[in-house]
């Protein structure tokens, strides 16, 4: 049976060679569209290395100091009783005007603060602002350094080509060690191996390669960085204060989000602004990976309004883009599949069902779209070589993996089935008499 | 004859209905994709105020350990040392609040009667020449204002001028903003933040290289300098300062990177809409050509009772943009509702450009399927059609 309808399915596809080609042309587009946007979904928000804890963990970015001036408002109201004047006076207060000022977090009020929470399981500082000029072979390479504490590597997990993670001791001695990544150990040495135990010069001083991680695929900007190096190595900025400075914060939750959320409010609430002369109200946010992600593409105070419109811009256009071409399809179908009235008339009159018929036409269009699926995934991979190649996304590296094919099969599952179950079913529904007056066969 | 078409199109009502959505659909795309597109362009067309080509910036170290006459002097070296250099042409200096850093600092004050708030820079009496500020009128800070005591000398933008003075000359009047501030010169532009940022209202400040804040360095360099000389001037810098913890930016990189977040959903969204485009087209004119060919017979019965061949191409295209005319009215008053009723952030103006174009593009693309089969229908020999039947 299965076979007669691909045999059938093939027939049909081979005889109106200019409707299979837009019919294909539409369908293989179509999956690409979907496919790529899966494959940069997949690449961003999957949990694999160094965000194999990427739903654990929670992100302390800025820290907002205000200020919020008060204006009290008298209003006097005079109104004359029996000729004598009575005056009701009230008072408002209300905000006229409020000051703030928003950076990185100061290291003191991190460690002071932040770093004993009960459901936290582990927390890292860092701070990945930096960036040097290195000038080596007539060729300048700009050096992201981000200092980090060693927890930093237990909380985003590095796949290491070669060599180790630096640990405690070798940051309490302040010992001038380096993690660097694959990316800058090619433009540095030629070569991404056996660089262990070189050095490289950075402001005045000569730091040892201890380990060399693979460079990330993700856009997230603190585990991009060319060089890791022990924070206590560099001197302080004299520029930081308590409450401010270019660090940066990631805890890694022991039982979800919500309660260390609540936690961290709880904490931040009690910290005593008398450290600052001039602010009086502190902010915090702990912001999700999908939070902070959300805020950077479409700036709101609030991370997760941020995060709710992405979403609703994301899936309304996704949403379009696809409904589009199914309602192409089912148009073109509608008209196609009345060509094949009288085939489907002597069918019903041997004694087809609706639902055989309905299967049919269903299975014709899915095996339509299977072979539109394949041309699209061919399409995919050439689509991602050349955005990969031109770097367009900057250090997103698009991949595709075993979920992706599995995602995308089901995706053209369902546009198959889609965009062939009405003209199938109105087909279905033709009378015998009908199909059978405008026989042509 | 409108009439007529009208009863045409309903006795096919059914499977006009799914091209009604369709070509409705593929407005409300075309619509909100060209919204996001009209508004960058119309940005990115705007004058950015500055140059970018051939420009550096450099980050200098925190110098607040040094007092203030020995950090004038070291500026005053690294000026006059890196002017010799042969590629060198000008040096500026200026405040974090620096293009593409990300960095602003806006202010505000009502005391002047209504209320003025603006984007603040400081820079130093160079920057105009380092980075080819248009001075529209008036003039651009210089010797004298460092000696002038007794207002604060400012210049302002454009922008600035059309929103809080408009139709006015205000150079070398005093304004209220946190103090009182002589307006000495209006430049064009000046969005540090980039291509695709909205104008907004700026303020220049003028700083002495003394100045702790003024860390930020901007050189004006002859067009094709290579890396090698780049390092020859970091080692220069290092040399001066003593430290080598800054970094030379390139400010036409920095341009790119910065615009570059804009770019990729404009190209992604125009590759997008322009493949939906094709695909509604070619689906389009295949079941135009297929319902066409289904009415043989009454195109034969036409032509047999002495219609012109154009009436019956006429009689076609008519029906497909009356069809469409149906479905992008429907789009707009949609559509329209999105200015009216102020939702969403774009100014209203972009929107009305992007409606135009949707419904421009969809009646072309629509008109252009519809000719090649309607002109088959209209070469369609009576003797055939009514044979067939």
């Amino acid at each position: 049976m299965i076979k007669n309808y691909i045999i059938l399915a093939w027939r049909v596809l081979s005889r109106k060679k200019f409707f299979t080609f837009i019919t294909l042309f539409g369908i293989s587009f179509t999956l690409m569209v979907i496919m790529l946007l899966t494959s940069f979904l997949q690449t961003e928000f999957s949990q694999k290395a160094p965000l194999k804890n990427l739903d654990k963990l929670l992100f302390f970015e800025q820290i907002t100091l205000k200020k919020i001036h008060l204006d009290t408002v008298t209003q006097i109201d005079t109104s004359y009783i029996d000729q004598v004047a009575q005056y009701d006076t009230t008072y408002t207060t209300k905000e006229t005007g409020t000051d703030m000022s928003r950076s990185g977090f100061g290291e003191e009020i991190l460690q002071e603060q932040f770093t004993k929470l009960e459901s936290v399981e582990k927390s890292t500082i860092y701070n990945s602002t930096a960036l040097f000029d290195i000038f080596q072979n007539n060729n300048k390479i700009s050096v992201s350094v981000n200092y980090c504490d060693p927890n930093f590597w237990e909380i985003f997990n590095f796949d290491f080509i070669e060599g180790r993670p630096f640990n405690a001791s070798e940051m309490s001695q302040e010992l001038p060690v380096m993690v660097i990544n694959s990316e800058f150990c090619k433009k540095y040495f030629g070569r991404t191996q056996n660089v262990l135990g070189e050095e490289i010069k950075l402001e005045g001083k000569q730091f040892q390669v201890i380990g060399v991680v693979h460079k990330p695929n993700v856009s997230m900007e603190a585990v991009n960085s060319y060089a890791f190096v022990p924070y206590t190595v560099f001197p302080k900025n004299p520029n930081d204060t308590y409450f401010f400075g270019g660090y940066q914060m990631t805890f890694l939750t022991a039982n979800g989000l919500d309660k260390t959320r609540k936690e961290m409010d709880f904490v931040s609430s009690q910290i005593s602004m008398d450290k600052h002369d001039y602010y009086e109200v502190l902010e915090i946010v702990p912001k999700s990976y999908q939070e902070s992600y959300a805020q950077n593409m479409l700036y709101n105070d609030d991370p997760t309004k941020s995060l709710r419109w992405m979403r609703i811009i994301l899936f309304g256009l996704a949403g379009l883009f696809v409904t589009l071409p199914i309602l192409n399809l089912i148009n073109l179908n509608v008209s196609r599949i009345m060509d094949r009235s009288a085939e489907i008339g002597v069918r019903k009159a041997f004694g087809a069902t609706k639902m055989e018929i309905l299967t049919q036409f269903v299975f014709e269009n899915v095996v339509q779209t299977i072979i539109g699926g394949i041309i699209g995934l061919g399409l995919t991979f050439i689509a991602i070589y050349l955005i990969n190649d031109s770097q367009i996304l900057g250090s997103v590296k698009l991949s595709i993996d075993l979920l992706f094919f599995i995602y995308s099969f089901i995706i053209i599952g369902i546009f198959g089935i889609l965009s062939g179950l009405l003209p199938a079913y109105r087909m279905s529904k033709l009378q015998i008499v009908n199909a059978l007056k405008s026989i042509k066969l | 004859m409108i009439r007529h078409i009208f009863k045409l199109i309903w006795n096919k009502k059914s499977s006009n209905f799914l091209m009604l959505l369709e070509i409705f659909l593929s407005f409300i795309v075309l619509f909100v994709s060209l919204s996001f597109v009209i508004y960058n362009y119309r940005l990115l067309n705007k004058p950015l105020g500055f140059e970018s080509q051939d420009r550096w910036m450099v980050y200098l170290n925190d110098m607040s350990e040094l007092d203030s006459l020995s950090r004038g002097q070291l500026k005053e070296t690294l000026e006059l040392e890196l002017e010799q250099m042969d590629r060198i042409q000008q040096i500026a200096f200026g405040n974090y609040a620096a293009p593409f850093s990300g960095n602003n600092s806006i202010s505000g004050d009502d005391s002047g009667g209504f209320l003025i708030r603006s984007k603040l820079a400081t820079v130093d009496i160079n920057f105009a020449e380092t980075m080819d500020l248009q001075v529209t009128s008036g003039r651009f800070f210089d010797d004298r204002d460092y000696a002038n005591p007794n207002y604060e000398p400012v210049i302002v933008n454009q922008f600035f001028m059309d929103k809080y003075f408009p139709e006015k000359n205000m150079i070398d009047s005093i304004i209220v903003f946190s103090g009182d501030k002589q307006i000495i010169g209006v430049i064009e532009g000046y969005r540090y933040n980039g291509e695709f940022t909205e104008e907004e209202p700026m303020m220049l400040q003028l700083g002495h290289p003394r100045d702790n804040n003024l860390g930020v360095m901007y050189i004006d360099l002859q067009p094709g300098t290579t890396a090698a000389y780049e390092e020859a001037v970091n080692k220069k810098i290092a040399d001066i300062v003593q430290d080598e913890s800054f970094i030379i930016l390139n400010l036409e990189d920095q341009r790119k990177q910065n615009s570059r977040s804009t770019w990729i959903p404009i190209i992604a969204l125009i590759s997008i809409c322009t493949f939906l485009c094709i695909n509604v087209a070619l689906g389009l004119f295949g079941i135009l050509w297929y319902n066409i060919n289904k009415r043989k017979g009454e195109i034969g019965l036409r032509r047999a009772l002495g219609a012109h061949t154009t009436d019956i191409t006429k009689q076609f295209i008519l029906e497909i943009i009356f069809l469409t005319a149906l479905a992008v009215i429907l789009g707009i008053v949609f559509a329209i509702q999105v200015p009216l009723l102020k939702l969403g952030p774009l100014e209203p103006i972009n929107l009305y450009y992007a409606i135009a174009l949707s419904a421009a593009i969809i009646l072309i693309i629509v008109t252009v399927c519809a000719l090649h089969p309607s002109w088959q229908a209209s070469k369609i020999h009576p003797a055939i059609a009514l044979h067939d039947d």
